[in-house]
C-alpha cells in the first residue's frame, strides 16, 4: 500500500511539476520577450536607431551579369505646374474698362434704387 | 485781372497730355455756347474715341454662331499643316501634354495671352456651349470664350456712352446727315472713329466710309481699310479681303498687312497669312509686329521650334518686346531649362512688368531651377498682387505643385483645397487632389474628384487617365476601357494609355 502511494505520491509530484511547469512556461516566454539580451547587437529587430531601409531580413540581390528588368507599373499622373500667361496691353484695358463700366453701372442702379426710395 | 487761356487752346493741351475727360468737359463747355464750332466738335469725338480705343488688330470676337455655322470653311478636313483649327496636324512636332498644358483646343498653353489667343476654338458644339461656365475671364488653358470679351466691349460702349453723357448721346447717330459729313474729310475721319469705335455702330460706319470713299473717287486707301475693317466686323471676310487689296495698291501700310493677315486667319488659312507677312516683310524689313505675326501662326499651328526662332528675331529688333521674352521664356521652362526661364523672366521684371502672373512663373522657375531661396517669396508676392480670384486659384495650385516637389503632401492637399475654393472649376486642381486622396486610401472620394476634372476639362489626359487606373484597380473593367479611350483621344501619343488599352483589350478577349 505504502508502495501505492508513493507512486500515488509520485505521480501527484509529477503532477504538481508539470502543472508548475505549465505555469512556469508562459513566465519564461514573458522573460524571453522582455529581455532585449539576446537581440541588443541584432540590428534587424531594433528599428528604432536604424534607417528603416535595414529592415528587410532578405539581402538585396545585384547580379553582375545578365538583364535587369524591372514591373512597369502604371501610376497616376498630376497635372503639371502651369506658368501663367502674361497678359497684353490690349487684354489689360479690356478688362479695366470692363471693370470700370461694371462698377459704373452698379453705381448708376444704386443710385436709382435710392430715387425710388 | 486774370488772363484765361483760350479753351479749345487748353483742350488740345489736355488731349495730348491725354487727359482726356478734362479735354471732353472743356469741348461740352465751348460746344454748349457755340454748338457750330467745328474745331471742338471734332476735338470731342476725338478725345471719347481715345477713351475707348482699343487697337483694332488685336481684337477677335468670335461668337459660337460664327464658330460652329462657319460657311467660309473649304474642307471639312483639312491637310496636315494647312489648318489652324486641327491642332495635331503640325509636323514640326510640339511638346506633348505630358510635359506642356493643353488649352480647350488642344494647343500647349502659350506664354502671352490676348484677346484673340483667348478663344480657343472648341471642337463640338456641346463643348462650345459648355464653355462659358467653366471659363474664367484670361485663362487659355480652360480658354475663355470670344463671346465674354465681346459681351464686355458692348457693355464698355454702352455704359461709357452712357456715362459720359447724362444727358442723352454726344451724337445722334440716326439723325446724322452721313451724305453731308462724308463731304468734309476733316470732319468725316474723327466722326468714323467714333462711330466705329465709341458708338460700336459698324452699320453707320459702314455707309460712312461707303460715302466717303466714294467722294474720295475710290483711290483713298484709308477709307479703304476702314471700309475693310466694317466688313470683318459684320463677318464678310471676302469683302473685306477686297478692300484690303486695293488698299494695300494704293499705299503699302503695315496696318494693313495686319488686318489682311487676320482675315486670312479667320478664313483659316494660315499659309496665305504667312505668305503675306513675307511679303509685307519685303516692304518694311524687320518690322516688329509681321515677325510677331509670323510667330504668333507658327504658335497656334503647334509648330513651337519655329515659333521660338521668330520670337528671337523679334527680340533682335526690339530687345523689350513683351511677348517674344514671354513665349520664349515659357517655352524653355517645358522644354526642361528652367534656370533659362528665370533669366528672362527677371529681363521682365527688369523691365518693369510687376503683376501676379510674373511673380507667379518667377516663382516656379527659381523651384525648378533649385533657387529655393527666392521661392516662396516670389509666391508670397504674386499672391499681395493677384487681382482676381482665379488668378489666386492659380497660385494656390503652383504652390501646391511645389509642395509636392518637396514631399510635404499635408500642404500640397491645403493648396490644392485653397485653390479650389478661389475657383470652383479648377480641373488640374480637381485631379491632383483625387490623387493625393487616392494615396490616403479614400477611393469614392477619389473617384468623385477625377469625374469632376474629367467633365471640367475634357481636353486633359490626366483625369481620364487616372480614372482608368482606378477603375481598373476596382475591377471595373468596362469603365476603365472608356476611360482610357477618352484619355487616348486627348493625347494619343501617351504611352501608358496604350499599355493600359492592350491589357484592357487582352482581359476582354479571355471573356
Amino acid at each position: 500500500m505504502a508502495k501505492r502511494e508513493q507512486v500515488i505520491a509520485t505521480e501527484s509530484e509529477q503532477q504538481q511539476a508539470t502543472t508548475g511547469d505549465q505555469g512556469s512556461y508562459p513566465k519564461q516566454i514573458r522573460v524571453e520577450e522582455e529581455d532585449p539580451a539576446g537581440f541588443a547587437d541584432d540590428p534587424i529587430t531594433h528599428s528604432e536607431d536604424t534607417m528603416p531601409e535595414v529592415k528587410s531580413i532578405f539581402r538585396e540581390v545585384l547580379p553582375k551579369q545578365g538583364q535587369l528588368s524591372m514591373e512597369d507599373v502604371p501610376t497616376m499622373v498630376l497635372c503639371k505646374p502651369k506658368l501663367l500667361p502674361l497678359k497684353s496691353v490690349t487684354l489689360e484695358k479690356l478688362e479695366k474698362m470692363q471693370m470700370e463700366a461694371q462698377e459704373a453701372v452698379k453705381q448708376q442702379e444704386l443710385a436709382m434704387k435710392e430715387q425710388m426710395q | 485781372m486774370e488772363v484765361t487761356m483760350d479753351p479749345l487752346f487748353l483742350a488740345w493741351s489736355y488731349f495730348r497730355r491725354r487727359k482726356l475727360q478734362q479735354c471732353s468737359d472743356i469741348c461740352t463747355k465751348i460746344l454748349q455756347d457755340n454748338p457750330y464750332d467745328q474745331a471742338a466738335w471734332s476735338l470731342k469725338t476725338r478725345a471719347l474715341t481715345e477713351m475707348v480705343y482699343i487697337d483694332e488688330v488685336e481684337v477677335d470676337q468670335e461668337g459660337i454662331a460664327e464658330m460652329m455655322l462657319d460657311e467660309s470653311s473649304i474642307a471639312q478636313v483639312a491637310r496636315p499643316g494647312t489648318s489652324l483649327r486641327l491642332p495635331g496636324t503640325s509636323q514640326g512636332g510640339g511638346p506633348t501634354p505630358a510635359v506642356r498644358p493643353v488649352t480647350q483646343s488642344g494647343r500647349p498653353i502659350t506664354g502671352f495671352v490676348r484677346p484673340s489667343t483667348q478663344s480657343g476654338r472648341p471642337g463640338t458644339m456641346e463643348q462650345a456651349i459648355k464653355t462659358p461656365r467653366t471659363a474664367s475671364t484670361a485663362r487659355p488653358v480652360t480658354s475663355a470664350s470670344g463671346r465674354f470679351i465681346r459681351l464686355g466691349t458692348v457693355s464698355v460702349h454702352e455704359s461709357a456712352s452712357m456715362l459720359t453723357n447724362p444727358d442723352g448721346p454726344f451724337i445722334n447717330l440716326s439723325r446724322l446727315n452721313l451724305a453731308k459729313y462724308s463731304q468734309k474729310p476733316s470732319l468725316s475721319r474723327t466722326l468714323f472713329e467714333f462711330i466705329f469705335h465709341h458708338e460700336n455702330d459698324v452699320k453707320n460706319a459702314l455707309d460712312l466710309a461707303a460715302q466717303a470713299t466714294e467722294h474720295a473717287q475710290f483711290k483713298d486707301w484709308w477709307w479703304k481699310v476702314q471700309l475693310g475693317k466694317c466688313y470683318y466686323r459684320l463677318g464678310l471676310y471676302r469683302e473685306a479681303e477686297k478692300q484690303f487689296r486695293s488698299a494695300l495698291n494704293h499705299q503699302a501700310v503695315v496696318d494693313t498687312y495686319l488686318y489682311l493677315a487676320k482675315v486670312y486667319q479667320r478664313l483659316d488659312q494660315p499659309i496665305t497669312a504667312l505668305s503675306l507677312f513675307k511679303q509685307g516683310l519685303d516692304q518694311f524689313p524687320g518690322e516688329v509686329t509681321l515677325l510677331t505675326g509670323i510667330a504668333r501662326i507658327h504658335e497656334e499651328m503647334n509648330n513651337i521650334a519655329s515659333a521660338t526662332e521668330y520670337y528671337k528675331d523679334v527680340l533682335k529688333q526690339d530687345n523689350t518686346h513683351v511677348e517674344a521674352i514671354a513665349c520664349i521664356g515659357s517655352n524653355h521652362f517645358y522644354t526642361d531649362q528652367p534656370e533659362i526661364a528665370l533669366r528672362f523672366y527677371r529681363r521682365l521684371l527688369q523691365m518693369g512688368v510687376y503683376n501676379c502672373q510674373l511673380y507667379n512663373n518667377l516663382g516656379l522657375c527659381c523651384f525648378y531651377a533649385q533657387q529655393y531661396d527666392m521661392t516662396l517669396s516670389s509666391f508670397e508676392r504674386a499672391m499681395a498682387l493677384v487681382s482676381s480670384d482665379e488668378e489666386q486659384a492659380d497660385v494656390w495650385y503652383n504652390i501646391g505643385q511645389v509642395a509636392v516637389g518637396i514631399g510635404d503632401l499635408a500642404l500640397a492637399y491645403q493648396c490644392f483645397k485653397l485653390a479650389l475654393a478661389f475657383n470652383n472649376d479648377h480641373a488640374e486642381a480637381y485631379n491632383n487632389l483625387a490623387v493625393l486622396e487616392l494615396r490616403k486610401g479614400r477611393i469614392e472620394q477619389s473617384k468623385a474628384f477625377l469625374q469632376t476634372a474629367a467633365s471640367l476639362a475634357p481636353h486633359m489626359y490626366e483625369p481620364h487617365f487616372n480614372l482608368s487606373i482606378l477603375y481598373e484597380k476596382i475591377g471595373d473593367l468596362q469603365n476603365s476601357y472608356t476611360a482610357a479611350q477618352k484619355s487616348e483621344d486627348a493625347f494619343p501619343e501617351h504611352v501608358d494609355t496604350q499599355q493600359l488599352l492592350k491589357q484592357l483589350r487582352q482581359h476582354f478577349a479571355v471573356l
